[in-house]
């Protein structure tokens, strides 16, 4: 199980039949739907990807965190004795 | 190609991967439909009013279809600056999946008698010697393999590092106070426990490189301009006025969109719409500019999620901002961001972002995706004092005035669109005021400066919320860049401004 972002990438916004859809699927559980054409899911990648191949117009990608750039050198490791 | 190293990429419309019959009438689909016509032997195009800027038509669906070119990289820049609505996408080699091979790793070697020898430091201000509270000091035995250790200073200014030694030779000594300090840097000190390290005090006044390049701005410049931070949310200020936002991380109230603790988003917010006066406060590039926060990172966290990150570009989209910074970045492309940026260029929005922080290496995502107007950072000599650590940022290229540089830790490449300074920039900070680097900052202030040229610009802010704005605005920005001599891929177009 992961987390994953589903969004709709097609013209208007997204099918509410899609979305319906979405959060009735078996083996997957919407994390947060706040967003009109975007879904946080959680569920396998197996039965993710079977959900979206049914989707027209809907693409996933993976759930990941991106750290805030930092220029400062940092230390890899300590000084030996 | 006239210059050697072309790249392949696939050259889409902003929206699907066929030009639509809307889209085919505006300059980008014109240039789109024109391409089969204006190529020449051994499919060469050369884009007229844009020197130095030829392709290589390699393959082409059909007319209204998705294209094969070859482009030079220091080319590619001039193509996105006057066709800004088109995506380029780097052509992908696909290998099968080998099982990697087993390598060796350096193994971290401090012993626990190492670890047991500590030096203590102090820091004070340089004004009247008064300890210096969570300061983080950044001690380097050996600075080429980064050996050494870091800490942060007590409410006496005290730290206690172990660096193998009673008294160690540091070839490089960073100090980085959290705020109302230039940091210091220190180079082959032969440190004792009680060694003191004596800290520059801010003054607003002071010409950084930021103010150097654009001298001070009147109060309401920028006005009818909305722009998004997405970062750490912003603090409030008495030299900033917020307008709203959201918070979109999962699991945090949405109202609160303050700083998460690491005040990063409050040095952003300042550096594009500060409404101070020095020396009691500081100015940003657009003071009227409506400032919206959209916080992404959580709670005392220095990571966000691309969720995160994809609704709050959605949410500025939906809330009007015309103008979105993105001072973050990192890690492989992802799908779904790139598709809140081209949703925000589909409805008229510019999202403009930080290259990265990685020392030379390749643009970082999502400034290098095509739809992301990139910013490098550089800095001038002069525009901080000595023995501060601003001094090890300097390297080549210089531009065309000698003082210029590109800051050493700026990502560079043929998906840069703009430069802007980066290096020892003051701005507002919870609970005062700090100087940071990076190009975080140098994002920011091609924001900046962009909002105060599209405020001028009535007749492009008028226009539908279409991907015809978002170009036109896209155009306006690009058009005014002027190049510092450093070559575009290190600047792009040049200097925001």
């Amino acid at each position: 199980m992961g987390r994953y972002i589903l969004r709709y990438v097609g013209t208007g916004a997204s099918p509410a039949a899609d979305m319906q859809r979405i959060r009735a699927a078996q083996e997957l559980t919407v994390i947060d739907d706040s967003s009109s054409r975007m879904l946080l899911v959680e569920a396998s990648e197996e039965r993710l990807k079977e959900l979206v191949g049914s989707l027209p117009g809907w693409i996933w990608s993976p759930q990941r965190m991106i750290r805030l750039p930092d220029p400062r050198p940092k230390p890899r490791r300590g000084p030996k004795s | 190609m006239a210059e050697a190293g072309g790249k392949l990429f696939i050259m889409l419309p902003l929206q699907g991967i066929r030009l639509a019959a809307p889209a085919a009438a505006a300059a980008s689909g014109r240039f789109w439909r024109s391409l089969t016509a204006r190529r020449g032997p051994a499919g060469l195009i050369r884009l007229p009013a844009a020197q130095g800027a030829e392709l290589r038509l390699l393959d082409s669906v059909n007319e209204y279809g998705a294209k094969l070119v070859e482009i030079a990289p220091a080319a590619l820049s001039a193509l996105r600056a006057r066709q800004p609505n088109l995506r380029l996408v780097p052509i992908a080699f696909y290998h099968t999946a080998v099982a990697p091979r087993v390598r060796v790793e350096t193994r971290a070697a401090a012993t626990a008698a190492a670890a047991a020898l500590k030096v203590k430091l102090r820091v004070v201000s340089r004004r009247d010697g008064s300890p210096v509270a969570r300061a983080l000091v950044v001690a380097f035995t050996d600075f080429e393999e980064r050996i050494g250790a870091q800490g942060r200073t007590n409410a006496k200014g005290e730290v206690s590092l172990a660096l193998g030694s009673a008294a160690p030779k540091l070839e490089r000594l960073y100090v980085y106070p959290e705020r109302d300090f230039w940091p210091a840097l220190k180079r082959n000190l032969v440190v004792r426990s009680e060694t003191s390290i004596a800290l520059i005090p801010l003054a607003l006044d002071y010409i950084d490189s930021l103010r150097y390049f654009y001298g001070s701005t009147a109060a309401g410049v920028g006005e009818g301009i909305k722009v998004g931070v997405v970062d750490t949310g912003i603090a409030e200020h008495p030299d900033l006025a917020i307008a709203g936002g959201e918070n979109t991380v999962v699991g945090e109230d949405k109202s609160d969109y303050g700083d998460n603790g690491m005040g990063h988003g409050t040095h952003v917010a300042g550096i594009i719409a500060a409404r101070g006066e020095p020396p009691a406060g500081v100015r940003g590039l657009a003071p009227g500019v409506a400032l919206r926060s959209y916080r992404v990172f959580g709670k005392g966290s220095d990571s966000a999620t691309n969720y995160a990150i994809t609704k709050a570009i959605d949410r500025a989209v939906e809330d009007g901002c015309d103008l979105i910074n993105l001072s973050l970045g990192g890690g492989p492309a992802d799908e779904a961001i790139e598709a809140a940026i081209q949703y925000a260029r589909a409805q008229g929005s510019l999202v403009i972002a930080a290259a990265g922080n990685d020392g030379r290496r390749p643009v970082s995502f999502p400034a290098s995706y095509s739809l992301a107007l990139a910013v490098s950072a550089m800095g001038r000599k002069g525009t901080f004092p000595s023995g501060t650590t601003q001094a090890a940022d300097v390297a080549a290229p210089y531009g065309k005035d000698r003082k210029n540089f590109v800051a050493a830790f700026s990502n560079i490449g043929p998906e840069l669109d703009l430069t802007a300074p980066g290096v020892g920039v003051i701005s507002t900070y919870p609970g005062g005021y700090a100087i940071l680097d990076g190009t975080s900052m140098a994002c920011p202030a091609a924001t900046g400066a962009a909002a105060a040229i599209l405020a001028a610009r009535a007749e492009l802010l008028g226009l539908p919320r279409d991907s015809a704005r978002s170009e036109a605005l896209a155009r306006a920005v690009l058009g005014r860049a002027r190049t510092l001599g450093f070559g575009s891929l290190y600047e792009g177009q040049g200097l925001a401004r």
